[in-house]
């Protein structure tokens, strides 16, 4: 047996890892969106600050530029130099330049007053630089000195401070703006790293937890495992199992000891090896298809089979058979639609021989018992019916009265061995029933003539109600009587005297009803499911007042049912108890027989005593039913399957040589067995010709026996 | 006519009431022997028109006893019931087989017993 493997993440941990997956991608796309943003953010930032730092290098460049005008202007004025003019002139030559790098950086409205001034400026210096080429210095000097050209010049440092100033707060706030992103960003990706470092420490704790308790569950699957396998391996009793078709696909030790197989040598090989599963098909059909076809119905059962070892000798076994489920796949299976692969059966096998063997001990004990009780009781009631009948002359009242009691309770002693022994022939199954179609008509007429002394002692009369004839059931005459007469005697036993016990007959469905109605006080309700009990009765004052074994109606029960019948009883409200008694009925004086397993046998004889010592000689080996004219022989074989027909000529409606052509042509063998002696081409139209006074039992039974085995053979060589 | 009946069981006290039950009736006369080796002696030398054969017998049951009957010549024709213990009166029909005329269940009615011997004599 192996240990099931826990596989896959259990329900938690699916939960915790999905939670972290889900989580971790939103969180990485925060992060990464986060991250972006503020990377482009710093680009911007670094731009912005690039771009102020170039406003300041233009602004005062610019400044200087201005400066180089004033120093221009200025030394020109004083020395009158023309080499003064050279700054000045290249100073005006690069302002247009300055100028328009500042406008792409710097606020317009800012600049048009910086480009005024500066106009203003180069207008003011323009005016006093020409006054002095013209020769008149000193105008240019009074215009100088008027200090138009310093206040120009200190505007316009004054406007570039201001334009600096401005940039500088731009700049800053740009950078505060920068560094609080930064210091969200540097929060969020935190956050999150720790969210996911949470979850990651959380999935991790409940994989630990989750593998700790998958290792304590494989550890508990193996000790059970390793328990089973203990079990399967020492236990007594020999455990097959197998798949629907019947191979072998697993087996313990106890069969190996059983059959001498090793497991190797059985592994995957048909469970008909080693269990005779139907030695009647000739092995045709496994045990578990014949299952199938008896729909289930041996599932659970136990049943009594031969199997065999490898030496090829069989010894008996008691096989239950049970179906294995596996739950969970085989439902998947049937949801999916897809036919169950894995249906196996246990089949738990055991050795029965001591079994039998304590059986036959058993009904050899009892048979001895009864044997030994019987013979003291024949010289008692012997002698007190010699001295009842007075044989020895007359006794006095009161000594007939003594033997009278002796008498009863000898006779009653009797009827209680004999229905031990009964029960114990039912209970093993060995007794015999010549079943054949009994006409209820006259047989419950014989049965009430029968009983009617007994009844009468009791002063209860019995009463067969009118019927419909005919009504004609399929059952063993005399054992039938037997459970009539225990009904009868019974319903006297329990009837106040003067009442009648009503027999009546009622057709159900495929079976005829007899019900047999007592005037008594009815069932306690507390005993009514022990009635068909051994030993059962309502009062054990009861087996002293009324005489009874308490075996009766457990008798009628087991009768009934190997008569393939019912047995049921009801209390009717205006009193007593009904018994019923339900017995298939016989169609065409014919019915169906339940499926028994043995070969069947079918026996067309008119003489009742060379049927008797037939299924005597016969034993149990087959299941033998009797025909007892043409008639009843076609009716049999309309309804019924036989392996073999007994047949004997002489019958009262013809010879039995007229169903040999009907017999060959459903492939059934033929002994003939006849007091007459055959015809000479009967002998090359049937298996076996045997002529009673010459043949004896055992060679007719041997007969029987070898055609059985023909008939396997070639059974088991047509097998596919 | 007065018939003869032999009766043969291992148990004397079955024996005498076997004796006294037959002698009720005035046409029989009963003799009895306690084996089957003393069966077959006495039938030879009495002669009996009836054999009442228990089954379960010590050295030489019933049946064995029959079928030695059956071999000898003056013995082989006398009719045999067998008279047993060991079966019912219903589960009889197997001895029967075995060449015996009836069966006699055990106990039986000592005041019937001859009653059932004339009707397999007649």
């Amino acid at each position: 047996m192996k240990t099931r493997r826990v596989r896959g993440l259990s329900r938690r941990e699916k939960r915790a890892w999905g939670a972290l997956l889900v989580v971790s991608a939103i969180g990485s796309a925060a992060v990464v969106w986060l991250v972006s943003h503020q990377l482009s953010q710093s680009q911007e930032l670094a731009r912005a600050v690039a771009s102020s730092h170039q406003v300041r290098l233009e602004l005062r460049s610019l400044l200087s530029l201005h400066q180089d005008l004033e120093i221009g202007q200025r030394g020109f004025l004083l020395t009158g130099e023309p080499a003064f003019l050279a700054p000045y002139t290249d100073a005006r030559r690069e302002l247009e330049h300055a100028f328009g790098r500042l406008d792409q950086t710097v606020a317009p409205e800012k600049m048009a007053k910086l480009a005024t001034i500066s106009r203003d400026k180069l207008a003011f210096s323009d005016q006093t630089l020409t006054l002095a080429k013209a020769g008149q210095r000193e105008a240019a000097s009074s215009l100088v000195a008027n200090g138009r050209g310093r206040r120009l010049m200190d505007d316009f440092r004054t406007t570039i401070a201001t334009i600096e100033r401005s940039e500088n707060t731009l700049l800053e706030e740009r950078s505060e703006a920068a560094a609080a992103a930064f210091s969200f960003t540097r929060l969020v990706v935190l956050t999150v790293s720790l969210v996911m470092a949470a979850l990651l420490i959380l999935a991790i704790g409940v994989t630990a937890r989750a593998a700790s308790a998958r290792a304590q569950a494989t550890a508990r699957y193996r000790k059970l495992s390793a328990r089973q396998e203990a079990i399967f391996r020492n236990a007594h009793d020999g455990m097959i199992t197998v798949n629907k078709s019947g191979t072998i696909e697993g087996l313990n030790p106890a069969i190996e000891r059983m059959t001498g197989y090793t497991e190797v040598e059985l592994a995957r090989r048909d469970v008909g090896l080693i269990l005779e599963v139907a030695p009647d098909q000739g092995r045709r059909e496994t045990f578990l298809r014949r299952l199938a076809q008896q729909s289930q119905e041996k599932i659970g059962k136990a049943q009594e089979l031969q199997a065999r070892r490898k030496d090829g000798s069989f010894f008996p076994c008691e096989v239950t058979v049970s179906h294995v489920s596996f739950g969970e796949t085989e439902r998947r299976e049937a949801v999916r639609g897809e036919p169950s692969t894995s249906e196996t059966y246990l089949a738990v096998v055991r050795d029965i021989t001591d079994r039998e063997e304590v059986d036959r001990m058993k009904s050899e004990f009892v048979s001895t018992v009864s044997h030994e009780l019987r013979t003291p009781l024949t010289s008692i009631a012997g002698s007190l019916g010699l001295l009842a009948g007075g044989a020895t002359g007359q006794l006095s009242e009161q000594a007939q009265r003594l033997v009278q009691i002796a008498r009863t309770n000898c006779e009653r002693l009797v009827r209680l061995i004999n229905d031990i022994l009964d029960m114990e022939k039912l209970e093993a199954g060995s007794m015999a029933m010549n079943i054949r179609p009994v006409e209820l008509g006259p047989f419950l007429e014989e049965a009430i003539r029968q009983n009617h002394p007994y009844a009468q002692t009791l002063s209860v009369d019995l009463h067969l109600e009118p019927f419909v004839h005919p009504a004609s059931v399929y059952a063993d005459y005399d054992r039938l009587m037997q459970v009539m007469t225990n009904l009868l005697s019974n319903a006297a036993k329990f009837s106040p005297a003067g009442q009648t016990v009503e027999v009546a007959v009622t057709a159900l469905d495929r079976r005829w009803r007899v019900g047999v109605r007592d005037r008594g006080a009815g069932i306690s309700e507390d005993f009514q499911n022990r009635v068909f009990g051994k030993f059962a009765q309502a009062d054990s004052a009861d087996t002293r007042l009324k005489g009874g074994t308490g075996l009766g109606l457990s008798i009628v029960r087991e009768i009934v049912t190997r008569l393939g019948g019912a047995v049921s009883f009801e209390s009717p409200p205006d009193g007593g108890t009904i018994f019923y008694v339900d017995i298939p009925a016989a169609e065409d004086g014919v019915c169906h027989l339940p499926n028994i397993g043995r070969p069947r046998v079918l026996h067309v004889e008119d003489d009742p005593d060379v049927i008797a010592i037939v299924r005597a000689a016969a034993k149990t080996s087959f299941a033998m039913s009797a025909a007892h004219s043409l008639h009843e022989a076609r009716a049999a074989l309309k309804h019924a399957s036989y392996d073999v027909v007994i047949l004997d000529c002489g019958l009262p409606d013809g010879s039995g040589a007229e169903l040999i052509p009907e017999l060959r042509r459903s492939n059934i063998g033929i002994i003939v067995f006849t007091a007459q002696d055959a015809q000479p081409e009967l002998e090359n139209m049937v298996e076996a010709v045997l002529i009673k006074s010459r043949a004896s039992l055992e060679a007719l039974v041997s007969e029987v026996r070898e055609l059985l085995e023909a008939q396997n053979c070639k059974g088991r060589g047509d097998a596919p | 006519m007065i018939a003869r009946v032999l009766y043969v069981d291992d148990e004397p006290d079955i024996r005498e009431i076997a004796v006294l039950s037959l002698q009720l009736d005035p046409d029989l006369e009963a003799k009895s022997c306690s084996s089957g080796v003393e069966a077959l002696k006495v039938a030879q030398e009495w002669l009996p028109d009836i054999i009442l054969l228990d089954v379960m017998m010590p050295h030489m049951d019933g049946p064995t006893t029959l079928a030695r009957l059956r071999e000898i010549a003056v013995t082989r024709a006398i009719p045999v019931v067998f008279v047993t213990a060991r079966a019912q009166a219903s589960e009889s029909k197997g001895f029967l087989g075995l060449g015996a005329q009836g069966v006699i269940p055990k106990p039986f009615n000592p005041m019937v017993l001859a009653g059932e011997v004339r009707k397999f004599l007649a």
